[in-house]
């Protein structure tokens, strides 16, 4: 059981189907080098340019909403593509819809994979406002696995993520193999926002990462 | 140093791969029963701050493990290694003790099938359990 390798794609069609290559497939987009995860709002479109227009979340007057489109802002083709079965029904087109992010080992692991959030790329702490701020219960962003079962719901609630104190497990077991693991992500907007500093709305550090073991 | 040293049954002794490398070793070697699990690492002294080695030793225990916790952030290719994790399993106190050795040393005297983060671990191997139980860290 060498170290695996860990490849992360993302579901760019309206089609509710596993992935069949850990390099991406006709659905599935491989993470890359200068790509990132942003959330927008429900006039940005898939094939918008990110030198273009960029149409930010809103904060609700009151109560929470949930982020309306997640996308892939894909360096190498300079466009927004999006991730169309993210979140609920709640969102633009998600719901209970299974086969949305993936990530794929290559082998075995000694314990179970889990999905987390951090602070930054130390992937030590979660204190940031977006995670929380020490309440992991306020995280702004939610999981849900689906490597073994769709949501159940097409308004699933899903897991807080922060760090090691509130994250999802990807599988109900160890790995024996290779094998592609998924999960369901949503992004959840406060009207406590608007009291946040510009720099807390546009943290850049946030980091989502597989936590994992090898021997 | 960075490298696991096996003592077997019969007194041969087994080096596993650095274990700061892809391939640690653990997982691929079927080593027969262990007397005892050795690791050398270089450590700062928490009060002078001085580089120095430590040995770890884990010894009569009924089975051990090893691994590495790592984390993979979803937007860099890059693999963060989180810690070392080497446990001893003692069944007739149903404990696992040992040691994670990450930017500190952390102790680990648990109950068994709770070790890791609240969940059990996988590719324990055998040992040869006696009373002489051993899990020490000392500076060379």
């Amino acid at each position: 059981m060498s170290r695996p390798t860990v490849n992360i794609l993302v579901n760019v069609s309206a089609s509710d189907i596993a992935c069949t290559n850990p390099a991406g497939d006709s659905n599935f987009i491989l993470l890359t080098s200068g790509d990132y995860l942003v959330w927008r709002d429900s006039q940005q479109s898939g094939g918008d340019l990110l030198s273009g227009v960029s149409y930010p979340v809103i904060i609700p007057e009151s109560s929470s909403s949930e982020a309306s489109k997640l996308f892939l802002a894909d360096y190498s083709s300079g466009e927004y593509e999006q991730v169309i079965l993210a979140g609920t029904s709640l969102a633009n087109a998600g719901g209970d819809k299974r086969y949305v992010c993936s990530a794929w080992f290559s082998g075995a692991t000694s314990s179970i994979p889990y999905l987390e959030a951090y602070d930054d790329n130390t992937h030590a702490t979660w204190a940031s406002k977006p995670l929380g701020e020490g309440v992991p219960a306020n995280s702004l962003f939610k999981a849900i696995s689906t490597t073994n079962a769709a949501p159940g719901s097409a308004t699933w609630e899903g897991t807080p993520l922060a760090g090691t104190a509130s994250r999802i497990a990807l599988d109900s077991g160890v790995l024996t193999g290779a094998k592609y693991l998924y999960w369901n992500m949503k992004h959840i907007l406060t009207s406590s926002l608007s009291a946040w500093s510009s720099a807390d709305w546009f943290n850049n550090d946030l980091v989502f990462s597989i936590h994992f073991t090898y021997a | 140093m960075w490298k696991i040293k096996l003592t077997l049954e019969g007194g041969m002794i087994h080096t596993l791969n650095d274990v700061r490398t892809d391939s640690p070793g653990w997982s691929e070697c079927s080593p027969g029963k262990i007397e005892q699990l050795n690791f050398s690492f270089l450590g700062k002294d928490p009060n002078t701050l001085k580089e120095s080695q430590y040995d770890l030793c884990l010894s009569g225990m009924d089975e051990y493990n090893f691994f590495v916790e790592a984390s993979r952030s979803l937007l860099n290719n890059s693999i963060r290694i989180l810690g070392f994790w080497f446990l001893g399993k003692i069944l007739k106190e149903n404990k696992v003790v040992g040691f994670v050795i990450k930017d500190r040393v952390f102790e680990i005297n648990t109950i068994n099938g709770i070790e890791y983060s609240g969940c059990a671990s996988s590719g324990w191997k055998p040992g040869i359990p006696n009373s002489k139980i051993i899990f020490d860290i000392a500076r060379r």
